[in-house]
């Protein structure tokens, strides 16, 4: 099965000549002068630090997370990094990661690196560090981490994807709609498993705040699912996507709408408004579903699931 | 004969430039250019086999583009992405068998990559192992004590496996300190450029050149 994780270290082949000078050129200025503030604020203790953390997110990515009923995942490590050593050196740490993987364990191109580095060194660090350095300030630290987790894979995401759509001229928007909704879950699967990570550090390390009331990253997850299906309804295509693409071609399309559908075309009753019955549909279809993995988890055997 | 690092790392980097600067619908060009880390997989000291089979390991990022293009009816392209992103990644894995990590990471270091990042990376390479078999022992630990399943005994783990690479970076940099760590790591093996080397990398990089653009 093709992870995210995967489809995030885009191997050689796959982008254009373009793309790749122009990333590259970025990537490498980025580096660099990431590399001299890094080295500058960093003391001599803390570069056997920056390996070992680099080994750490290599390691750390053997632990699974249950993450609903019969799921897991496992961290991705740039928000974690960046929280804990600042953005300079987990960008350096991250480039270390991305080059080894690609040199020892094939994951993720060569030249490609260039994308590769741009999008989870560079961009899906900062992109986790400036929320959460925002967010911190304003006293709200676990949030500006979950926050700051979930902008670093989605957008992380996004950038890699576009970078692939700008070299092959494959992607359709219903496609993209789909990654969207895709990255965002995984987006938020990050953002719980950097906070819980960082919970379990902080108490080990005894400096635990005061837990706080109620499944705050549940409510976070749910309401961001909900902003990004939102946010789906107005972006949302009238093209047929991939799939009914397909449909229409093979002619299965009679066949499907022979059974009556509860909301057809992802849309409920009566309400005025395309929006509203949309933005309805796919509330009651959220809800929905989080009922039925709810009822899964709490029927299956927790040993089953 | 034995190249310099750092001519392999140039002539693979010459390589898969021009691989990629190809655009989709030139196949014949494409199978042309195979030809190159072909030939380099016959004559090289390497299971060729296992080569062929490990670079198979990029085909489901590939398979998800060709898919999609197969979808919209280019099958020409879908062709095209497969073959290109299997025959870099063949490219790599013989340069990577043939020349180790930690050479190539020299060879960036000498070519002009930071030498901080290069540090840093060669400590990931040394305490990859050391902090997987870590891992590894908590999981089975997890596991023998029924939590496999715990979303806080794996939280725990995590945090644990931090606190420890924490301790372990420490130590590692009082012992480094012992040996007398000035902030630059010896190289034992400095490298040298020879004459050989420069005629390979204009001989190489003529070719390519020659099967990219003038066929």
């Amino acid at each position: 099965m093709l992870t995210l994780k995967q489809f995030m270290h885009i191997p050689d082949g796959i982008l254009s000549a373009p793309i790749l000078a122009g990333f590259g050129a970025a990537s490498g200025l980025s580096v660099l002068y990431s590399a001299r503030k890094a080295e500058a604020s960093t003391q001599a203790h803390r570069i056997p630090l920056l390996g070992v953390l680099g080994a750490f997110v290599f390691a750390a990515q053997m632990v699974n997370f249950p993450v609903g009923p019969g799921a897991s995942g496992h961290l991705l490590g740039g928000a974690l990094l960046a929280a804990t050593i600042g953005p300079w050196a987990a960008s350096i740490t991250m480039t270390a990661i991305l080059l080894i993987q690609a040199l020892v364990f094939q994951d993720g191109g060569v030249l490609a690196l260039a994308c590769n580095v741009f999008n989870m060194a560079i961009l899906g660090v900062w992109v986790a560090w400036l929320p959460f350095q925002a967010i911190s300030k304003a006293g709200h630290r676990r949030l500006g981490l979950f926050v700051g987790a979930f902008l670093s894979v989605l957008l992380s995401a996004v950038m890699a994807l576009s970078q692939v759509a700008w070299s092959s001229g494959v992607m359709s928007q219903g496609l993209w709609i789909f990654c969207l909704g895709l990255f965002s879950i995984t987006g938020a699967i990050e953002g719980a498993i950097t906070l819980a990570a960082w919970e379990a550090i902080e108490r080990l390390e005894g400096s635990a705040a005061k837990r706080e009331q109620g499944n705050r990253v549940g409510a976070w997850i749910l309401a961001s699912s909900v902003v990004v299906m939102l946010a789906g309804v107005f972006f949302a295509s009238n093209s047929p996507d991939v799939l009914e693409f397909f449909q229409h071609q093979s002619g299965i399309t009679a066949t499907a709408s022979a059974y009556p559908a509860l909301m057809p075309d992802y849309q409920w009753g009566q309400l005025d408004g395309e929006w509203v019955r949309k933005s309805a549909a796919g509330v009651a279809g959220l809800i929905g579903v989080f009922l039925v993995s709810l009822a899964i988890s709490k029927l299956v055997p927790r040993g089953q699931q | 004969m034995q190249l310099d690092p750092r001519c392999s790392l140039l002539l693979l980097l010459g390589y898969l430039i021009a691989l990629a600067s190809i655009t989709p619908g030139h196949n014949l060009l494409l199978a042309l250019m195979c030809l190159l880390p072909i030939a380099l997989l016959l004559f090289s000291p390497v299971n060729k086999a296992d080569l062929l089979a490990q670079a198979a390991y990029v085909l489901p990022f590939s398979f998800a583009i060709a898919a999609v293009a197969l979808l919209r009816g280019n099958t020409a392209e879908a062709v095209f992405f497969l073959l290109r992103s299997y025959i870099s990644i063949l490219a790599v894995l013989i340069v990577t068998k043939l020349v180790s990590t930690l050479e190539l990471l020299r060879a960036m270091e000498r070519l002009g990559a930071p030498r901080f990042l290069i540090i840093v990376s060669e400590f990931l390479m040394r305490y990859l192992e050391v902090l997987r078999k870590e891992a590894d022992s908590m999981r089975l630990a997890a596991l023998c004590r029924g939590a496999a399943q715990s979303k806080l005994i794996a939280a725990s783990s995590l945090g644990m496996l931090f606190v420890r690479s924490l301790e372990r970076s420490t130590g590692i940099h009082n012992a480094m300190l012992a040996r007398g760590f000035n902030g630059r790591l010896p190289r034992l093996f400095p490298m040298h450029w020879r004459l050989s080397d420069s005629l390979a990398l204009c001989v190489g990089w003529a070719g390519i050149a020659a099967l990219r653009w003038t066929i």
